[in-house]
């Protein structure tokens, strides 16, 4: 599968056979994230993620060992996929560009005033994405969804973060049985197909209402 | 008159309107307008938030996780009263008593107990910054276990091999010396002597009592054609058709089909008898087995044999 | 240093007995005794002339191809084989109460390796079937092996 090299919408998602949903991949060397419409990436996407590059921030490869899935999210329709997909860049834009200075206050720093980082790492960068997913999701109006998390130690306490903005967001864990990181196309082709069928459902209990109700 | 902010395009145009120029009306409102293909856009009240810290929390740790196996008895770091200081190795003499599969899975448990003591070693060494090595006594002691497993591996290897080079000429002897032993014992030690040779075949021939475990190849062929004629000559003394046989075949069965037949004989009077009967047909229908295909053609007979004893346990 | 006579060798004092190296009160080496310089550890990978090779056990699985690609031969891939029927019953050590065992030999020259010794074992075998050695019980401390 190759990332499509601009922005998609609603309906080319849809024609081409990717469920409703919303990728982002953490950095294993840097702990930077990238937001993706689709189950993989490229260049142009870190391009437009990371516009001001600085040596705490660096511009990422696309090297695909350093790259794993940190989140997927299921979503009610395709517009609301597209919508999350945009906060989340909106919000990226606003953390790197417009507003630098109220989020890096929010930063933990060092001792010599900078992003706390160990070698490479900076964990900030990661948790930051957890934040703006919920208030992406938030702000999308999205009520009822579900995010598959790569881990439950990145997605925070629940009961404090997540209830009280989301309460009906469901949450879950990939099945990390066996080499999850070797089967990762193969873990999320059956995420979509999973999404897929649900999202199929959906529209046939709609349709049953509105017929009913007719 | 012409404005010099809105330049000379727009004013030419408007002096220049005759009634020949007259503006174009405006278009109708097409009907068939294709609606946008994008319509969501990022929301503008978008909030930068504080990063949501990670929860340790959400992680329960399963009871049989693999990495347990690096922690004894899952603690962090045993006291010192807790380590078994006075063991001692196992001994050389103690190994050799063991089998092969005692001493695979001795060396596995050594390396496993030495990975928990290297571990808790390295906290004590670089975290805790002590200079007791009361780890690493147990665990050179451990490492004693393991050369000396070795060494008996080792020992046992050349062991076989160093037999094997004597193993032809003194089997001659034995099982000379076995033949004469087996057909001087009486009919009532039958039971016992046929057990005799059961092992007999497994230790020198390599023939195991379970039919399919077996591996046709030339010894097994060998064993056979043996322990056939021993079956023969042990009952020739007692019924004159079996000794006719025996004389016939020249004191001994050199004939791989003849010697399964036998072999598979129950130790019996009653079922020697039957083979031996078996063996005059296919004397007198002139089929046997030459000496090229023996192993092929015994290795079909083995494979015949264990399916049908298969099919009888599962059928019962 | 005069060495020591090598009768009495134990009643000459520890720092001769550890010549070179001086050391300490608490047992550590003297810092810039051994004039040679530190040329008793084993050499690193950096070290050597150029046909020198010392590998960390980890590589040479494969072959290199051209285009920098890389195939693993499966067969040169090292595996650990764990016991089938793993006895957890055995333990790395053993009570410093139980005597140690020994083997005599007696009779048998080459000791474990006399083939004769395992003819023997053989013929009892099969006279007698699988028996218990002398040093199943706990009382034994020398059989013949």
């Amino acid at each position: 599968m190759v990332a499509p090299a601009r922005f998609r919408t609603a309906q080319w998602l849809k024609k081409a056979g990717f469920a409703p949903q919303v990728f982002l991949f953490r950095n294993l060397e840097s702990g930077q994230v990238i937001y993706s419409q689709v189950p993989v990436f490229n260049q142009h996407q870190i391009d437009a993620l990371f516009q001001r590059p600085d040596w705490a921030n660096k511009k990422p490869s696309t090297r695909r060992d350093i790259w794993r899935c940190m989140a997927v999210v299921d979503l009610r329709s395709y517009e609301e996929g597209v919508h999350v997909y945009q906060n989340l860049c909106r919000l990226r834009y606003l953390r790197d560009v417009t507003q630098v200075k109220k989020a890096d206050a929010l930063r933990k720093k060092n001792e010599d005033g900078h992003v706390w980082y160990s070698a490479q790492y900076r964990p900030t960068y990661t948790q930051e994405a957890v934040a703006d997913l919920r208030e992406a999701l938030s702000k999308a109006g999205v009520a009822q969804g579900q995010i598959h998390w790569e881990d439950r130690w990145r997605m925070g306490d629940v009961e404090k973060h997540w209830s009280p903005v989301l309460p009906q967001l469901q949450h879950s864990v990939i099945s990390r049985l066996g080499n999850s990181a070797r089967e990762q196309s193969v873990i999320m082709r059956e995420l979509g197909e999973r999404a897929k069928q649900e999202f199929a459902k959906l529209r046939e209990r709609e349709n049953a209402a509105r017929e009913l109700s007719v | 008159m012409i404005s010099a902010r809105r330049s000379l395009h727009v004013t030419a145009r408007a002096w220049a309107r005759t009634k020949y120029t007259k503006p174009k009306p405006k278009p109708k409102a097409r009907l068939n307008v294709r609606s946008p293909m994008q319509i969501t856009h990022h929301d503008n009240n978008l909030q930068v938030t504080a990063p949501i810290p990670p929860a340790a929390a959400n992680i329960t740790t399963p009871d049989d996780h693999p990495l347990w196996q690096f922690f004894a008895d899952k603690k962090y770091l045993r006291k010192f009263d807790e380590l078994d200081v006075d063991s001692r190795p196992w001994t050389i003499p103690e190994l050799r008593r063991k089998s092969f599969e005692d001493l695979h899975s001795l060396w596995y448990t050594c390396l496993k107990e030495r990975n928990v003591l290297a571990r808790e070693n390295h906290l004590l060494k670089n975290d805790i910054g002590s200079n007791q090595d009361s780890y690493e006594t147990v665990s050179e002691k451990i490492r004693t276990t393991m050369w000396r497993i070795r060494h008996v591996l080792s020992e046992r290897d050349w062991a076989f091999k160093l037999a094997q080079q004597e193993f032809g000429s003194e089997k001659e002897v034995f099982l000379q010396e076995f033949e004469a032993e087996f057909l001087e014992a009486p009919t009532a030690e039958d039971e016992e002597v046929f057990e005799k040779l059961s092992r007999l075949q497994y230790s020198v021939f390599g023939i195991s009592e379970y039919i399919d475990e077996n591996k046709v190849d030339r010894a097994f062929v060998d064993g056979m054609k043996y322990v056939a004629t021993l079956k023969l000559k042990k009952f020739a003394s007692r019924q004159k058709e079996v000794e006719d046989l025996l004389q016939q075949s020249n004191n001994s069965i050199s004939d791989a089909g003849e010697a399964f037949v036998l072999f598979t004989a129950e130790n019996t009077l009653e079922s020697v008898n039957e083979a031996c009967d078996v063996i005059k047909e296919l004397r007198a229908k002139n089929s046997s087995v030459s000496r090229y295909e023996e192993l092929e053609i015994v290795g079909g007979y083995v494979k015949q044999l264990a399916a049908a004893q298969d099919e009888k346990t599962t059928s019962a | 240093m005069r060495p020591s006579p090598a009768t009495l060798f134990h009643e000459s004092p520890l720092s001769l007995l550890t010549r070179p190296w001086k050391k300490n009160r608490d047992g550590t080496l003297f810092y810039g005794v051994s004039k040679s310089g530190n040329n008793r550890t084993p050499l690193t990978t950096k070290q050597g002339n150029k046909t020198m090779y010392k590998g960390t056990r980890s590589s040479g699985i494969g072959r290199h191809t051209r285009y920098g690609g890389y195939t693993i031969q499966w067969d040169k891939v090292r595996t650990y084989v764990t016991p089938k029927n793993f006895n957890t019953e055995l333990k790395p050590l053993v009570s410093h109460n139980l005597p140690e065992l020994r083997h005599s030999f007696s009779g048998y020259q080459k000791g474990a390796l006399d083939s004769r010794l395992y003819f023997e074992k053989l013929k009892e075998y099969v006279k007698n079937g699988k028996a218990q050695g002398e040093a199943t019980d706990v009382k034994c401390y020398v059989e013949r092996g």
